[in-house]
Parts: structure tokens; C-alpha cells; sequence
């Protein structure tokens, strides 16, 4: 289950809890996540080879939040939710380093290939031609656990996005 | 031998031009050169971008370009990972190996040390990570140290360097721990200095040609570095604060910093 804002103040409060004094407040620690999930303003549409016949779909780029590499298993969930409409969890794809390619519900299980704080996470979403050219309102919704080092951990950061993106 | 300690900087300073590709890592390197940086403290899960598996040629290049601009890599700052994945947690045996990487990694580059990042939670006399990876440190000639950062106190950190009493293994103080907030004693400072063989100069906003780091007691912790006649290195770590649009141009940042350090050397 995706987390949300609520689960999040639960972990920071927890973090607080264990006098983490200097630990930021929770909107300010939302919007930074936030800020940094999407650099581009364009959506792309492709075609994943399967081998035995070709998926069609589309895809933008996901940024890493965190300010160092994690592996791509610390991702918990993410959410896409497309011109108001979910994006189905099971069908979305994780599109990594070297076009390694995972299904999403997958992602916690790898432990090997590491989301730097460079290079984007393809997210691609099947979808019969495509989509249309033009503006579309895209929704995205991360939520990565990671390790705090510095004694009292938070555990889990989110961020979350909604902007136009463009479908030349 | 000089008889002053050596200023540098810490290439984590640039991280948020780094993320909006403002600024490459080498770019970053060059930058703290042309600034009067002596040494570079670099990170490895944040300036190598194949971590976990590094390219050879690729710490080969960095290690280079470090060493052509006139500076050297004075730490090679690593973070033991409590996960590799939301399914499996590390063992200590985990842990035991990624120190063991970072140390011939340190190696490899020519840092003379690397910085460790868990075991604050662990008594000194159950650490068996620091206790296995010990001698490889001392057969390497690679120190291990670990970093005091804000909130954390000095005291656990301290039995632990008396317990260990080991030349391979040493402090980083980092200036956030004596912020004026904290209300942490200067003695407390003091008390690292036996045990301290880096530092990181923290500050959160650029500071002004006259004006001082307005959070931490910098004169007061650099005036003890000097009296103590510390010669080890101190690299300036910028890290602004998030969404102040001032203090985001990293550059200009870490040249404040630079500057500003230098004034207490």
C-alpha cells in the first residue's frame, strides 16, 4: 500500500521522538522531496520489444529525492495517476540503468542495481497507442525507504507531484 | 611539515546543482581547485554514479584529476547501508564487507582514510564490525573514522575511540554538532581533539565577505583547533537550506565557506 502524508508525519514523529531535534517539519521535507521527482515537462510514447511481440506505451523520467544512491529496492511504491486516472500498479514497469527492466511490484526485491542521483528511473506505463499528443496532467507519488545514519532514523521519505506534461 | 591543519572541501557541498545537473563531479572538483581547496572529501555512494559497482577507470580518473589540480583526496566517505532492499536487512557480516570494500577503495584513490557511518547504536564492546575490520585498515594503512553530526553527542563516540585506542581509527567532529541550538559545551570539542583526524566545517548559508556563520561558534571551535596546534584536514561542507533560493547557488557557497575558514587558519 502506497504511503501517504499521514504515514509520513507518523515516521517523522517517530524520528522526533527519538529527540531528533533538528529533523525538518514535515511540509518542508514533502515539498524538497517533491520538488526534485521531475525535471523534464515531456511525456514519451514507445514500444518495449518483449521478445514475442512488442508492449506499446508511455513514459516519463523519475528523479531520486534522496541526496545519495540507494539501491532500486528501497523503492516502496509508486503511484501514477494519468489525466485522473490511475495508472494500474501491476502493469506499470521500472525502466533502470543499462534498460535493465523490472515490473514495479518487483522493485523491492532488488538489491544490485542502485537509483543514483543522476540518472533518472524510466517509468513506463502500457497502453494501447499510446498517448495522444498534446498536454496531459500527470500525478506521481514515491515513496523510498532509506537508511538515516545519523542515529535516529526517518525511515521513509515521499514526495509527490502534479504538473503538465507535453506529448509531442 | 607544515604547522597548519589543511582546508579543502567536501564535494557533498555541491549535491543540489549535482542533482539539477548544474555542475558535474568533475566540474565540482575543478571548482574547489580554483578556490585554494588543498584536498577533496568525496562520498561514494553519491559521486561515483555506478555504485555499487564503481569502474575502476573511472576512480582512476578522479583520483587523477584530484591530484593534477595540485590537491589530494583526503577522505573517501562511505555509508554503511542498513538495507539493500525493502526485503532484506543487512547482517554484520554485511556490514563487515562494505567497510572492507570501502577500505581498499580508500586504497585504490590514496585517501588516507574513510568515513564510517554506523554503529552509534552499538556498545563499543559488542562493535565487532570496527573490531573485523581493523586490521585490514592497519595492513592498507587506510584509518577509519567516525563522524559526530548533529544531533548525536560526542560521548558514545568517545568510549568508543578509548576502547578501541586504535591509530587506525579517529573522529570527524562535524560543526553542526555545536550549533548555538544544541547548547553542546566547547569542552566537549576539546574532548574529540585527541581522537580527531578530520573535520567538516558545516554552514547553511553563503556567508558575507565580513559577516560571520550565524549558527555555529565557528571562531571558537577553530580558535581551539589552532591552539591545540591541530594539522589535520578541515574541508567546508555547504549544505543550504532547503528552498532558500540565496543560499542555492552551491558555488558561490562553497567559496564563502573556503574563504571564511581560511579567515581562522
Amino acid at each position: 500500500m502506497l504511503a501517504d502524508k499521514e504515514h509520513l508525519e507518523k515516521w517523522i514523529k517517530a524520528g522526533k521522538q527519538e529527540k531528533r531535534e533538528d529533523a525538518p517539519d514535515v511540509d518542508i521535507l514533502l515539498r524538497s522531496f517533491s520538488e526534485s521527482l521531475l525535471h523534464e515537462k515531456t511525456l514519451q510514447n514507445f514500444k518495449i520489444n518483449l521478445g514475442h511481440k512488442e508492449l506499446e506505451g508511455f513514459s516519463f523520467n523519475l528523479y531520486q529525492p534522496w541526496y545519495k544512491a540507494s539501491p532500486v529496492g528501497m523503492i516502496h511504491d509508486i503511484e501514477v495517476i494519468i489525466d485522473g486516472e490511475k495508472a494500474p500498479r501491476e502493469e506499470i514497469q521500472l525502466i533502470l540503468k543499462g534498460g535493465q527492466r523490472i515490473m514495479l511490484y518487483n522493485a523491492r526485491t532488488i538489491q544490485d542495481i542502485w537509483w543514483d542521483i543522476v540518472a533518472p528511473i524510466t517509468v513506463f506505463i502500457p497502453r494501447e497507442g499510446g498517448l495522444s499528443a498534446g498536454d496531459h496532467e500527470v500525478e506521481v507519488t514515491l515513496a523510498e525507504e532509506i537508511s538515516e545514519y545519523y542515529e535516529f532514523p526517518l525511515n521513509m521519505l515521499m514526495g509527490t507531484r502534479k504538473v503538465i506534461m507535453r506529448m509531442e | 611539515m607544515t604547522d597548519k591543519m589543511k582546508v579543502g572541501v567536501s564535494l557533498h557541498s555541491y549535491v543540489t546543482d549535482l542533482k539539477k545537473g548544474n555542475i558535474t563531479v568533475d566540474e565540482a572538483i575543478e571548482h574547489a581547485a580554483s578556490i585554494g581547496s588543498k584536498c577533496i572529501e568525496l562520498v561514494d555512494a553519491e559521486h561515483f554514479l555506478d555504485w555499487p559497482h564503481p569502474r575502476m577507470a573511472d576512480l582512476f580518473h578522479v583520483k587523477e584529476l584530484i591530484e593534477s589540480l595540485g590537491m589530494e583526496l583526503v577522505n573517501f566517505s562511505q555509508y554503511t547501508e542498513d538495507e539493500y532492499s525493502a526485503d532484506y536487512r543487512c547482517t554484520e557480516e554485511d556490514k563487515v564487507d562494505q567497510v572492507k570494500e570501502s577500505i581498499l577503495y580508500a586504497h585504490i584513490l590514496g585517501a588516507p582514510m574513510t568515513r564510517l557511518t554506523p554503529f552509534v547504536n552499538v556498545e563499543p564492546s559488542k562493535n565487532k564490525v570496527l573490531e573485523k575490520c581493523l586490521p585490514l585498515a592497519e595492513k592498507y594503512n587506510v584509518k577509519l573514522c567516525v563522524e559526530i553530526h548533529s544531533p548525536q553527542k560526542p560521548d558514545r563516540f568517545l568510549e568508543v575511540m578509548r576502547d578501541f585506542d586504535s591509530e587506525y581509527l579517529g573522529l570527524v567532529p562535524d560543526f553542526s554538532t555545536w550549533y548555538y541550538a544544541g547548547g553542546l559545551s566547547l569542552d566537549s570539542f576539546r574532548e574529540c581533539l585527541p581522537y580527531t583526524i578530520h573535520v567538516h566545517g558545516k554552514a547553511h548559508e553563503i556567508i558575507d565577505e565580513d559577516g560571520d556563520e550565524p549558527n555555529i561558534p565557528y571562531k571558537d571551535l577553530m580558535t581551539i583547533l589552532r591552539d591545540n596546534h591541530y594539522t589535520g584536514s578541515i574541508v567546508a561542507e555547504y549544505e543550504p537550506k532547503a528552498f532558500d533560493p540565496k543560499a542555492g547557488d552551491t558555488r558561490r557557497g562553497v567559496e564563502s565557506l573556503v574563504k571564511y575558514i581560511y579567515r581562522f587558519v
